[in-house]
């Protein structure tokens, strides 16, 4: 580059003796952009994400339904003609009818009371989010198993002495977990933290000046929360509905523990339990019902972008900073005691259920005080139980810091090359639509047979997580990147910083919280994985997810127990622990402590939660 | 006209006319506080009073935190004060000890907002319509309503359209004729101006004046802008951290500030240090400032009490004569901005004693660093005591 285009000054000061800035390292240009060394770098781990979502999955179409250089259908007509699928399918869909609804409205409910009214509570709105990554779902499903059996349950136990003065007198009930109200009733309390994530943002994000133009034009706080609220978040409950939906059709850990045993079976289930639990697995089966899974979230999938893309424009209006208050009046005890409720039920029951189980000699029918920790010496005792826990682990720690470089990297490329960002966007979150199940399901039939031949080991698993959770990781980086792009690294860059020291000097030190909450979110997913590993992982190598329900089709509970509770102990101490180093060590953490670290992980879940089905049900 | 609409104005318009004279909204001793990010508790209004007669517009002048905003979103029942009591139309509708909390639908004072809040899911119609709906008035007189609502800012023929399609001032228009669509005996503005470019909110504010004519309804309107402050106050109230520190017509705040962040506030002001102070025989004070000796023509009553420490000097005391005549202090011109019909400058007085907001004809001689001689016309000086 010669003086003469650069600026007066900047040709001046060189005339003087001070040098011009270097020319840039690259001589390549993609669509008259510079192409450097980073941007190569970015490209092959990008085609490489690409190849590992899109070839096991053709590769298992091909080997399943291309035989001999003809289409299969008859792995069509075996599904389609099946009364057990079409009885998995309606099962899915007649829990999920009855569920979402609960679900959205306890959501709305929820989120206009803590948006909007005296009732509000700080934590329910902090904590309400995270549950279902603090008690995955599959620890929530086998402690209500122990709290709500209909035998053995916790609360039965309890309830039946309570009951009797009104002369209830059986030896089972009143509750039953492991039944369709069952059923529904924990898919509700699982889907409700999602749902109430995306109303409560929708009503955050909608100017209170509009409700309080209302009040002051003479409505009521009901009538205003009817006309005005309800109707401007209306594609936010649409898209939530939608969510739901996706996210429950998904669900696997909890029919698989609370259905199996009454025999109700939902297609997650039927589609998995078809390769994992008969023999000779039927893999076309499972890739047919997978694949029609997947059109059918895909489907609604596109319906949310559609939803969503339209509430984007409809977002008008400065946010005001002063929200009015509803005053419930004496409602508001209900309405806390309300929330309360539902947040013991959702975190704090479960929780309670395993560790109670997990300190009895063994689950039993009669409430006991006599507690002993035999069932966790019991888990170090089996060598394949310490050995699940290790590989998880480590699957864990090495995947989510994989899969965060991997997010940061595409999320910086993207800033730099604007044109393609909607393709590399898309090819990254495109795990989400086809659905976990599809993914394992590819995975195993693409990769996991001969020629390749990875079934059962470490690097199946560790692949199979960066697919799975790299929609969750970019959204978390890309949200985290979003407020740090921009000027800052523009600032960099013509201070005559290369896109590598930009990212490393400037970019990386400001997104260090965001991404210790997005490293966080895949850790706590990536550790209690089920829906996966329990098709790729084997006895020779087992990881949490698949110990589990081993366990607990073999009848160990208390035992599983403990394992669980073990499980949960490593998630919560080691998510808080990067939490609090990521928060204390990164720039705007230092810049902004005030911020804790719960709202950071809250932002990084939302994010995610935002755009996504999730993956770890 | 006809029906209930009709006999509500008639009430309505009764009750004008015997609390004539009387306000419309009456507030004593109001006082809220807020916690700072830290834990600190700061006042936001701290025992203010004020009484809004039928047909006054009152503006609520003050920086951004002052309080203003709390103030009015107190009246309106959208946030609740700690103590103090409100009335509006006659009635109590906020009493800390008399534990009444009326909430802001039954109130009856109108609100218009900074940010329009039309609700983006409602034709310009409907939401116009919505206040009549909620009075329960019936449907041929909400529509004929809306129509001389929509027809007295100009546009009827946006009934149909959304809040989206239009433009930043048509909003604010429909918003206007919203907030007057039920002939409101008491209607608050908050900042509404802020949002439109600078030749609608000229339009706007001639518009709510004529409105208020039309209606007269009591007006309390809050902004920043000093200038719009002054145009539209018959009585302006300047806030400062949550207290009302002066309150009259805009010619008497402008002219007799009662402080330095008032006369500062209001207007510019260079304010002059007092270094001697002499009350002479004739009755005019003999000041030694900063910047040189000043005669006032008239003192304060309470001049021989002491403790006047400052004076401050309106541009319009200010002028500049060429080296040579006669003055106060030779100064050096160090800025000199065009606008328009006038220059506006600034002068260095020595090293660094900077005077500002100095104005002169466009075609004056001044350039930056020419000297000339300070010239102070007396009338245009106040003394203030902080």
């Amino acid at each position: 580059m010669s003086n003469t285009t650069l600026m007066p000054e900047v040709a001046a000061d060189s005339a003087q003796g001070t040098p011009s800035p270097p020319p840039p390292r690259s001589r390549w240009r993609l669509f008259g952009r510079h192409f450097g060394m980073f941007d190569a770098v970015a490209l092959l781990v990008v085609v490489a994400m690409a190849v590992l979502i899109a070839y096991p999955l053709i590769r298992a179409v091909t080997r399943i339904l291309w035989v001999d250089g003809s289409f299969n259908s008859e792995a069509f007509y075996r599904v389609f003609t099946s009364s057990l699928f079409w009885n998995a399918a309606a099962t899915s869909g007649l829990i999920l009818i009855a569920a979402v609804p609960i679900a959205i409205g306890v959501s709305a409910l929820f989120a206009w009371l803590n948006e909007r009214t005296n009732a509000r509570m700080g934590f329910v709105s902090t904590i309400l989010p995270v549950i279902p990554l603090l008690i995955p779902g599959l620890a929530m499903a086998i402690g209500w198993k122990f709290l709500a059996d209909e035998r053995a349950g916790f609360l039965n136990i309890l309830l039946r002495p309570l009951l009797g003065v009104f002369g209830y007198d059986s030896e089972v009930g009143p509750l039953n977990i492991n039944s369709w109200p069952g059923l529904i009733f924990v898919y509700t309390v699982e889907l409700i933290p999602f749902a109430y994530l995306m109303i409560a943002v929708a009503l955050r994000d909608i100017d209170s000046s509009y409700e309080e133009a209302s009040r002051t034009s003479g409505a009521s706080a009901a009538r205003t929360l009817r006309k005005i609220s309800l109707p401007l978040i209306k594609p936010a409950l649409l898209g939530a509905t939608l969510l739901c939906f996706m996210i429950g059709a998904a669900i696997f850990s909890i029919p698989v523990i609370l259905g199996t045993p009454a025999g109700i079976s939902t297609l997650s289930v039927y589609v998995i339990n078809a390769t994992r639990s008969i023999y000779p697995p039927q893999l076309d089966v499972t890739l047919v019902g997978a694949l029609f899974l997947a059109c059918f979230v895909g489907t609604l999938w596109y319906f949310d972008r559609r939803v969503s893309r339209r509430a984007r424009f409809a977002r008008i209006g400065g946010k005001s900073s002063t929200h009015s208050v509803v005053d419930l009046g004496a409602w508001r005890v209900v309405a806390r005691a309300f929330m309360i409720t539902f947040m013991v039920v959702a975190s704090v029951l479960p929780l309670l259920g395993l560790l109670y189980v997990a300190l009895q000699p063994f689950w039993r029918t009669v409430f006991s005080t006599d507690m002993t920790p035999d069932q966790f010496v019991s888990v170090f005792q089996e060598a394949r139980l310490p050995l699940a826990m290790g590989t998880s682990l480590s699957l864990a720690l090495i995947g989510a810091t994989v899969g965060v470089v991997i997010a940061a990297i595409a999320s910086a490329f993207m800033d730099r090359h604007p044109r393609f960002a909607p393709v590399v966007d898309g090819i990254l979150k495109s795990p989400g639509p086809i659905t976990n199940v599809a993914i394992a399901v590819g995975f195993i039939i693409g990769l996991g047979a001969a020629p390749i031949q990875l079934a059962g080991t470490w690097a199946i698993l560790l692949l199979c997580y960066l697919v799975l959770y790299s929609p969750q990781a970019l959204i978390a980086v890309g949200a985290a990147y979003g407020r740090v792009s921009g000027e800052l690294s523009e600032a960099s860059a013509v201070s005559g910083s290369s896109p590598t020291r930009t990212f490393l000097r400037v970019s990386l030190p400001l997104m260090v919280p965001g991404l210790t909450a997005a490293w966080v979110l895949l850790f706590a997913h990536m550790l209690t994985e089920v829906t996966a590993s329990s098709l790729l992982a084997s006895p020779n190598h087992p990881v949490a997810g698949f110990i589990m329900l081993d366990i607990f089709e073999s009848g160990f509970y208390g035992q599983l127990a403990a394992f669980a509770v073990l499980i949960t102990v490593i998630n919560v101490t080691v998510a808080g622990t990067i939490l609090v180093i990521g928060n204390s060590r990164g720039a705007t953490g230092r810049l902004n402590k005030r911020r804790g670290w719960l709202r950071k992980l809250l932002d990084a879940a939302r994010s995610a939660r935002e755009e996504l089905p999730g993956a770890n049900l | 006209m006809s029906g209930a609409m009709t006999l509500k104005r008639r009430g309505a318009s009764d009750t004008r006319t015997r609390q004539a004279g009387s306000s419309v909204v009456e507030v004593r001793g109001l006082f809220k506080t807020f916690r700072r990010e830290g834990g600190e508790v700061v006042p936001a209004v701290d025992g203010v009073d004020l009484e809004i007669s039928p047909g006054e517009m009152v503006v609520l002048l003050g920086p951004s935190g002052c309080g203003k905003t709390t103030l009015l979103r107190s009246l309106v029942g959208l946030e609740t004060p700690e103590s103090g009591t409100i009335s509006a139309n006659g009635r109590l509708v906020y009493s800390s000890e008399g534990q009444v909390d009326v909430p802001p639908e039954k109130r009856g004072i109108s609100m218009m907002f900074q940010h329009y809040a039309l609700w983006p899911h409602m034709t310009v119609g409907k939401n116009v319509e919505y206040p009549l709906i909620n009075r329960k008035v019936p449907k041929p007189e909400r529509r004929e309503a809306v129509r001389r609502a929509l027809a007295s800012v100009g546009l009827e023929e946006l009934l149909g359209q959304y809040p989206g399609q239009l433009s930043g001032g048509q909003q604010q228009r429909i918003a206007l004729a919203r907030s007057m669509v039920t002939d409101p005996e008491a209607v608050v503005f908050d900042e509404p101006l802020s949002n439109v470019d600078a030749q609608v909110r000229q339009e706007l504010r001639i518009e709510i004046l004529a409105a208020q004519q039309r209606v007269g309804f009591a007006g309390i309107y809050v902004t920043h802008d000093q200038n719009e402050a002054m145009q539209m106050a018959r009585r302006l109230a300047v806030m400062r951290r949550g207290k009302i520190v002066q309150i009259g017509t805009p010619i008497e705040v402008y002219n007799r500030p009662v402080n330095r962040f008032v006369a500062t506030f209001v207007g510019t002001s260079n304010i002059l240090g007092v270094e001697e102070l002499a009350v002479e025989s004739t009755g005019t004070v003999r000041v030694r400032t900063d910047i040189g000796v000043l005669v006032l023509e008239a003192a304060p009553k309470d001049i021989g009490d002491g403790g006047y420490k400052y004076v401050a000097a309106r541009p319009e005391a200010l002028s500049l004569a060429k080296p040579g005549e006669p003055g106060v202090a030779n100064v050096t011109v160090e800025t000199v901005m065009f606008s328009g019909s006038t220059v506006e400058f600034t002068v260095l007085l020595g090293e660094d004693r900077r005077l500002s907001g100095l104005t002169a004809p466009a075609e004056a001689w001044m350039r930056p660093g020419d000297e000339a001689v300070l010239v102070v016309n007396p009338a245009s000086l106040t003394l203030l005591k902080d």
